[in-house]
């Protein structure tokens, strides 16, 4: 515990875009809780997600004296949470390049059923997305961001990120539908 | 939200977000304690290899290397030379104000 324990997240953003390491404790303390919620999420596995999170606040803590406004601290730091896991998808998927590509069905992967009697959930389905329609989807859904917001985030198109949600989401729900755990 | 499906937005909201992990803070406090570490010791190393070199210098190179150098600095601080600053000084001023006209 520090006395920043109370402050102002942008007194505090302020201190660690200076240096200060008490600072940038707190803001891994106050910032910990979303940013792996977000990777466990994408990843579906947690210590993966973790060491990930791990690398966003080594990233966080280079790039905070560039940082221009301490109020978009909060959308700075989903920024690189977002492009820290891609890197990491890039390096397993060398198919995923760019975000931007047009989405045509071939990008949607085969997806391999559930053993008989397995029920499927939500982490298991989101596997199941591609790479650009998962992002968009967990932004959307478990962010709470607009259509807008993604693009801005993602530098997608909005009709791609429309499209993606649109598609993703009825991929999600015929695969909760398929394998629900109700008899 | 209307942009949004509504059973697929209760199915996120049941997702809990991981609790605050001491552990996982202490870590990264770590990990950021060695990468602060280690840039001030390159930040030592580059200098004290600047210092070397400069030493190095001083004492290996022949000191003629440094005439023209040398020969220089004695003439700007001759009375030649300050006449030469001056003209130049004065020279460029005309020459910055009689270009903006």
């Amino acid at each position: 515990m520090t006395s920043l324990n109370g402050a102002a997240e942008a007194v505090v953003v302020a201190l660690a875009a200076n240096g200060n390491a008490d600072a940038i404790d707190e803001l891994v303390r106050r910032k910990q809780s979303g940013v792996r919620g977000l990777l466990r999420t994408l990843s579906r596995d947690h210590a993966l997600a973790d060491d990930l999170a791990q690398h966003v606040f080594v990233e966080m803590w280079k790039s905070l004296p560039r940082l221009a406004s301490a109020g978009a601290f909060g959308a700075w730091l989903r920024r690189i949470t977002v492009n820290v896991w891609l890197q990491h998808a890039r390096k397993n998927d060398s198919t995923l390049q760019r975000l931007t590509d047009p989405l045509d069905d071939a990008s949607l992967p085969m997806i391999e059923p559930p053993a008989p009697g397995r029920s499927i959930d939500l982490a298991d389905a989101l596997a199941q997305l591609p790479i650009p329609a998962r992002l968009c989807i967990v932004l959307a859904y478990q962010e709470g961001l607009s259509h807008a917001d993604i693009a801005a985030l993602t530098g997608m198109p909005l009709g791609t990120i429309k499209s993606h949600i649109s598609r993703g989401s009825a991929r999600l729900r015929a695969l909760l539908h398929d394998y629900r755990s109700e008899p | 939200m209307t942009e949004h499906d509504d059973e697929l937005a209760r199915l996120f909201e049941r997702i809990e977000s991981p609790a605050l992990d001491h552990d996982f803070a202490a870590r990264v406090s770590r990990r950021l304690r060695r990468k602060r570490a280690w840039t001030k010791a390159r930040a030592i190393a580059g200098a004290l290899a600047l210092a070397v070199v400069a030493m190095m210098a001083l004492l290996l190179v022949p000191l003629d290397s440094f005439y023209p150098v040398r020969s220089a600095l004695e003439f700007m601080t001759s009375y030649a030379g300050m006449v030469v600053c001056a003209v130049f000084a004065i020279g460029g001023a005309l020459w910055i104000k009689l270009a903006g006209t």
